[in-house]
């Protein structure tokens, strides 16, 4: 890894930390790549047969990239809902790339950036929680930052609380809603409700700020 | 954003805030207005209800990773500091990176002290070999120990990735069997310290983590000998002195441990620290705490803790929270831990360590013991899984009275005999599988590093102390066999369910057949136990057979253990309807027993038992098909049961007295085939007077008991006594529900039943509360596509009919 990297998340967090707000939309495509080019130098080092543990992932990339100094918790927090973004976004295009190879999409070439690197999924139907999580940012867009959190990051209720700027029960509150709303959307399937139309290509960072 | 959702979102909290009694209401206006809508939420509230199970649980971590804070050193020893794991009063714990001689992630100690690190160190240097040769897959290893450059000690333990035993069972909402089982296993890593002379001493749940391990869990036990090499008189006289100072929370303590004048611990203090453990594991709470340190050690030391059942009370949301947590309810899990968990529990916290568990492994057996005699109420087993279970404890020969009942109301409701098969292999089916993926699910996380030579200690340890089931056969303490070793071949059975229980089939097959066993005779023992955990008869007959060939191998053909195995070979060809085999072999069996053993062996008095269960086992399935041409072969096959069956009641009762269980058993099943073979009067006099001799020997409440009492329900019904069959029904379901519970499987069946018979004398008013009753809780309890659930939508359907029919059903 080299030094200039680690520096530049920091440096994202630290504008942001001072009020830049434009920082902000910068901070995921950055954590994004690090995350990735982090999975394929952790993936070298894995004996074989493992797979990688996405919430690892994100906690080895915090490390490496902010660790040096505890940034405080406003910019962990920052740091930790653009991971957990970031990595919703790699594990669906996992998922999507697998679906592709299994109904006969095969690549031509190998791009270094179609390597596959083996996160374990955190659930078997990936493709289906996207969808599903979509559904439910038609509802409320602080439960899916608080499924991403908990499901992807391993945040726990108080770390959810804090790194949303919320309080614990509000976060336990958004909890129980979306799992049972997601829990039930796997279930009866896409296109229950006949207001909610869902792109087939919406892309899973979406239009949601954040 | 969208409205309809949004407007679902919020209903939804509504309805999970709002007081019970408004909650009918809000939906009702919903369901005016948006009848879809309404239904979504309805869904999600039934969700929210119903836990969900382990959907969506967040995976488990370390807490989110502090860099290490400033001035900790960048190495310690040969090893990278990465990151703080916990802060406690002992100490700071690190992950750490080793380089050489591997390269590995550790965890490392450093031991927060004043004064005498060196004692410290050189104490656990001494400790630490002993750790060493500590290799338990339950058990964090200790690594290495050394000094850091400021002279602190540390300790460098085996990472362990986990949550708190107690945490887990809560996140995951483990049921009671499942947090027992998961404690045996900690109890067993306790009890291999012990047996190395290691003791614990600071056993609470933070120092018991479980790890997934391909998605099973795997608790490690943490911190051994840590607590010794840092030394009580150090540590724990600084508790007393210095309040706020405390080295670890008193709340798991033994009283001993507590009493700062008793300077000698035993492993009797880790048995007290484990039945804190339990108590916090069943209950959600500690016996003792809160408060300050001092007034909680006092308490520890003098007073008298609740007992688990007490501790719930029913009023309090905090006890539903509680209850939810281990999927049930207040009043049932109350239920659940009174009686015997209580007394588990409290024998594990006497004050009086000489009325302690003396080892965490009696702990655990008594623990074991309760699990077997209780019915899976946990889960939903099928009828043919606590039959079969029923059966199985029961030596495999016992009236299977609920399948009989089946046949008959099956015959009154035109079910064809193929259906009748496919149902009971399905139940059957079913059940094993339960079976097996319990055994399956225990083996996969304790098999890391377990030796089958351990496994076969462990058997070869039991059947010498002859077993501790109490419901093991031969245990009659009457006539001439009560002590002979051939008794010890029949308890064989039970100790080898238990054990597999705990190990798992396909591995131990693979290890059996790859040599890693090496006395034959031990590995024929560890087939009859593995095979009848498959759920696929075939695989049982395999492993059955490989048993039989085995024995005859290692211990000759004569010998009991061999017989006992034909025995067992030719039941399983019986029930997997393969009779011309299985009464071969029965007979086989039969006739080298009499040969070898004599006629009046008890061996050779079951193996006559099997043979006459198998004929009855036959001409069972001719009145589910009810077909009068086929009527010669049933008249045979009853016949012959009863003949066989007579035979071996009149020697067990002259061998071995009218209450041994053989003696029972034979009673019981003779009297079924006596009922199937027309000798209804005959059936229903010995039945009657078996009952309570079944009683006396096995208690009231014993689900034999019960079995028997159903058998003449059973014979009743067979001899036309519909009415008097119902009468004594509902006798018997009110034991079933005081024994068993309302809402145990069994007493569901028998609720179901009794309706059933209720509709056939055209009492639709009694019928109907318990048919509709039944219809809704059983597919609570069984999944709502099992055959009882069917039988019940069917005949609630006649009902309906019938209900049409009559003049008196005119309003509703």
């Amino acid at each position: 890894m080299s030094d200039s990297r680690p520096g530049q998340v920091t440096l994202i967090l630290q504008r942001i930390a001072g009020g830049d707000q434009r920082s902000a939309e910068q901070l995921l495509p950055c954590v994004y790549a690090e995350l990735r080019a982090l999975a394929r130098v952790l993936f070298a080092r894995t004996p074989p047969g493992n797979t990688l543990q996405p919430t690892a992932l994100v906690h080895e990339a915090y490390l490496r990239l902010v660790g040096g100094s505890d940034p405080g918790w406003a910019n962990r927090g920052h740091f930790f809902g653009a991971a957990a973004q970031a990595m919703r976004r790699i594990l669906v295009e996992q998922a999507r790339r697998k679906a592709a190879l299994k109904h006969g999409g095969g690549q031509k070439r190998l791009d270094a950036d179609d390597f596959e690197i083996p996160i374990e999924s955190p659930i078997e139907n990936v493709l289906e929680l996207e969808e599903a999580l979509t559904a439910l940012s038609t509802v409320d867009q602080r439960k899916v930052r608080v499924v991403e959190l908990r499901f992807l990051v391993g945040l726990d209720i108080a770390e959810t609380a804090e790194v949303l700027g919320v309080s614990t029960p509000t976060v336990e509150r958004d909890w129980r809603f979306a799992r049972a709303f997601l829990y039930d959307r796997l279930q009866t399937g896409a296109g229950s409700l006949p207001n909610d139309r869902v792109e087939d290509d919406a892309d899973p960072t979406g239009n949601e700020g954040g | 954003m969208n409205r309809r959702l949004s407007l679902a979102e919020r209903i939804f909290y509504r309805v999970v805030e709002a007081p019970p009694e408004n909650r009918v209401g809000i939906l009702a206006d919903l369901r005016a207005d948006d009848p879809e809508l309404c239904a979504l939420v309805e869904r999600l509230l039934e969700h929210d209800r119903d836990g969900m199970g382990v959907f969506l649980t967040p995976p488990t971590r370390d807490a989110i990773a502090q860099p290490p804070p400033a001035g900790t050193p960048a190495r310690i020893g040969s090893y990278r500091i990465v990151s703080v794991l916990a802060d406690g009063g002992m100490g700071t714990v690190y992950r750490a990176e080793q380089t050489k001689p591997v390269e590995r992630e550790v965890a490392l100690k450093v031991i927060r002290t004043g004064m005498d690190s060196r004692q410290i160190v050189a104490r656990f240097e001494a400790e630490r070999r002993t750790l060493a040769m500590m290799d338990h897959p339950n058990i964090a290893r200790v690594l290495d120990a050394g000094e850091t450059e400021r002279g602190q000690p540390y300790f460098v333990m085996e990472l362990i990735r986990g949550t708190p035993i107690t945490e887990y069972c809560d996140q995951r909402r483990l049921g009671l069997p499942q947090r027992l089982k998961l404690f045996q296993t900690v109890c067993e890593a306790v009890q291999h310290a012990h047996q190395k002379a290691v003791i614990h001493r600071d056993l609470k749940p933070s120092n018991v983590l479980v790890a997934e391990v391909d998605g099973k869990p795997v608790p490690k036990v943490i911190d051994f000998g840590v607590a010794k090499a840092v030394g009580r008189s150090l540590s724990e006289r600084t508790m007393h002195t210095i309040p706020g100072m405390l080295i670890g929370t008193p709340e798991y303590m033994s009283p001993e441990h507590v009493d700062a004048d008793t300077m000698d611990l035993d492993t009797r203090a880790d048995v007290y620290s484990l039945g804190v453990i339990l108590y916090e594991l069943l209950v959600g709470s500690r016996p003792f705490e809160g408060g300050d340190t001092l007034t909680l050690m006092q308490r520890i030391r003098d007073e008298e803790p609740k007992r688990p059942s007490t501790r719930m009370v029913s009023s309090d949301g905090e006890s539903a929270r509680r209850a939810r947590a281990r999927r049930t309810q207040t009043k049932a899990l109350r239920r659940q831990l009174r009686g015997e968990l209580d007394w588990i529990v409290m024998m594990a916290l006497e004050k009086d360590r000489s009325r302690r568990y003396a080892s965490p492994m009696e702990l655990a057996a008594d623990i074991e013991r309760y699990l077997q005699d209780m019915s899976v109420s946990a889960r939903p087993p099928s009828m043919g899984y606590r039959t079969m279970k029923f059966a199985r404890r029961h030596r495999l020969g016992v009236t299977a009275a609920g399948i009989v009942v089946l046949a008959l109301v099956g015959a009154v409701l035109g079910t064809t005999m193929a259906l009748v098969r496919a149902r009971r292999a399905e139940a059957q089916a079913r059940a094993e599988q339960e079976r097996s993926q319990k055994a399956s699910d225990f083996l996969a996380s304790t098999l890391q590093g377990m030796k089958p030579a351990d496994m076969a200690f462990d058997l070869a340890g039991r059947l010498r102390t002859g077993g501790r089931g109490p419901t093991a056969i031969g245990r009659s303490g009457q006539g001439a066999g009560a002590t002979d070793p051939l008794f010890e071949g029949l308890n064989l059975i039970d100790e080898m369910r238990s054990l597999v229980d705990k190990h798992v089939l396909d591995r131990a097959v693979m290890r059996i057949e790859a040599g890693l066993v090496k006395e034959p005779a031990l590995a024929a023992d560890l087939y009859l136990a593995v095979g009848p955990a498959y759920n696929v008869i075939d695989s049982t007959l395999v492993c059955m057979r490989r048993a039989v060939e085995l024995n005859e191998q290692a211990r000759g053909p004569d010998d009991p253990a061999t017989l006992v195995s034909k025995r067992l070979l030719g039941h399983y060809y019986v029930w997997a309807e393969n009779y011309a085999e299985g009464q071969e072999i029965l007979r086989e069996a039969i006739e080298s027993s009499r040969r070898v053993l004599g006629e009046d062996a008890p061996i050779t008095i079951r193996a006559i038992m099997s043979l006459g269960w198998s004929y009855q086992h036959r001409s069972q399935g001719w009145i589910a098909l009810n077909d009068p041409t086929r009527r010669p072969q049933r008249t045979q096959w009853s016949g012959e049961a009863v003949t066989l069956l007579r035979e071996a009641l009149e020697r067990s009762r002259r061998v071995l007295g009218e209450n041994a269980v053989l003696t029972l058993d034979s009673a019981s099943n003779l009297a079924l085939a006596l009922g199937e073979d027309g000798s209804y009067e005959e059936a229903e006099k010995l039945i009657r007077e078996t009952i309570p001799h079944f009683a006396r020997v096995l208690g009231e409440n014993d689900a034999r008991t019960l079995n028997a009492r159903m058998t003449l329900v059973a014979v009743l019904y067979i001899s036309g006594r519909i009415e008097e069959a119902i009468l004594m029904g509902q006798d018997v379901l009110v034991s079933m529900r005081g024994a068993l519970g309302e809402n145990d499987t069994f007493t569901l069946v028998m609720e179901m039943k009794l309706g059933v018979l209720q509709l056939e004398v055209g009492h639709i008013e009694e019928a109907e509360p318990l048919l509709r009753d039944t219809s809704r809780r059983l597919p609570l309890v069984m999944g709502g596509k099992d055959q009882f659930t069917l039988e019940c939508e069917q005949a609630l359907a006649r009902l309906e009919r019938q209900k049409l029919q009559s003049p008196q059903t005119m309003d509703r």
